[in-house]
């Protein structure tokens, strides 16, 4: 950083360097630090606005969706706009983020997280942020992050409850050592458990909070936290390592080794996602002045990220990577067929571009992910 | 020539502010910046802050119950 941007960066922050444990060195390593946020919905948002407006110097946001009107009640960064927009998450996330100070990094990874992709996400960063919605994540980072040796914070809302443990491999209790197993028939609760915006707040400041007294070179408690936006309490509980953990104890990596399934029901609703076995770039562009790609599909909506078309009684929401949701049902079988029959279709109507011509939504270096 | 900033009596981050306005504002006219402080947290949050800019040539020297820190001028930042 130039000298002269260094003093506009003081005066800045004249306020949090007077701040007990803070001072112009925790300013500096805040600057100097390097976060990953997986998921930049309510939660993940929350924390990277908090992360961002303290001075954290970079923060590559990752998330696979669009915003949606659902999400605005719960949401600080996005508004109505993105939802018209068909935004993803990733880029809305990035380009509200880099207005509020003009000091930090932002970098959107438009993009699934799965096993061939969360190595390479996390391995340059200082510490992980869990802004999932998903227990299938969550076990991801957590053998990702301890086969590389990265601290991570494990943030879960519902309700008005909360819960943030900051966990850091080999030294405190991993998720494994509490729950072994991803609990039965949890799934992706995003949809079906509702969540109160003051429960996000709350628990979004209390893993802010950790994530930047970590960075500043504070020791963290291994703990448990428990916040109730309700009753308006946190309650911390001490956690102990199990030396028979599958992941910290024996580094059996299971999540990060496991297969990646190309056709899965997501987030406990009526809904499938597919992502395809091969790189495509279905032109999107093309698509926004047409009102139909055949008189199977229709287009509802489209945008440079995302179009939404309609096929019977089925809302296909199809990603420039090839990558889409079908919703309306919860069949993997009868979704594979419809999107079979729409990627063909694309095929024939050449709105599927070639290999070569391929080009990512991932503004970063990161376009391979 | 020398530019004195008397901010004694002045709480942090105002001495902070003042000195890093006067340190991007710097003229050609002057080669050393004196500052006149005597809260000694403010001495070492200015200290940090100028070896954050990268200002390293610092004299700090301790006057009864007043601080005076030199910075010499090398470059123009």
């Amino acid at each position: 950083m130039l000298k002269q941007k260094y003093a506009d960066v003081i005066e800045m922050f004249s306020r949090q360097i007077l701040v007990r444990d803070v001072g112009v060195k925790g300013l500096k390593r805040l600057l100097e630090s390097r976060v990953v946020i997986l998921g930049c919905g309510a939660t993940g948002s929350t924390i990277a606005e908090l992360l961002v407006r303290a001075g954290v110097g970079f923060i590559r946001i990752v998330d696979r969706d669009i915003v949606e009107l659902s999400n605005l009640p719960r949401t600080h960064l996005f508004t109505n706009r993105d939802v018209e927009e068909l935004r993803p998450k990733a880029l809305a996330c990035a380009d509200h983020l880099r207005e509020y100070l003009g000091i930090n990094k932002i970098e959107p990874v438009v993009s699934n997280i799965d096993s061939s992709n969360i190595e390479r996400l996390i391995k340059d960063v200082d510490l992980i942020i869990d802004g999932s919605d998903n227990y299938e994540l969550r076990y991801l980072i957590n053998d990702a992050a301890i086969k590389h040796g990265k601290p991570w914070i494990y943030v879960g809302v519902e309700g008005w409850f909360g819960s943030v443990m900051f966990i850091k491999p080999y030294e405190t209790a991993c998720l494994r050592c509490i729950i072994p197993q991803p609990p039965p028939d949890v799934g992706d609760a995003c949809d079906i458990i509702g969540v109160m915006n003051v429960t996000v707040s709350m628990t979004a400041s209390v893993a802010a909070s950790i994530a930047l007294r970590y960075l500043m070179g504070v020791k963290i408690d291994p703990e448990y936290i428990f916040v109730d936006a309700r009753d308006l309490t946190i309650h911390k509980f001490k956690i102990v390592r199990n030396p028979n953990c599958p992941a910290c104890g024996f580094r059996r990596f299971e999540f990060l080794n496991k297969d990646e399934e190309h056709v899965k029901r997501i987030c406990g609703s009526n809904s499938v996602q597919i992502i395809p076995r091969e790189r495509m770039v279905i032109s999107l562009n093309k698509m926004i002045s047409s009102k139909y790609i055949n008189e199977e599909f229709k287009i509802l909506r489209s945008s440079d990220y995302v179009a939404i078309i309609k096929h019977k009684d089925h809302d296909i929401i199809i990603f420039v990577d090839g990558r889409a949701i079908i919703t309306g049902l919860s069949d993997e079988k009868t979704a594979e067929n419809i999107y079979k029959k729409l990627i063909e279709t694309l095929y024939f109507t050449g709105l599927i571009e070639t290999k070569d011509q391929r080009r990512s939504l991932d503004t970063s270096d990161h376009s391979d992910i | 020539m020398i530019k004195i900033l008397d901010l004694r009596d002045k709480d942090c981050p105002e001495p902070l502010i003042k000195v890093v306005r006067e340190l991007r504002n710097i003229s050609k006219n002057y080669d050393q910046l004196k500052i006149y402080t005597n809260i000694p947290t403010c001495v070492s949050m200015i200290k940090e802050a100028l070896e954050l800019i990268g200002i390293s040539d610092i004299e700090i020297v301790n006057i009864g119950d007043d601080y005076e820190i030199t910075i010499k001028i090398k470059d123009r930042y």
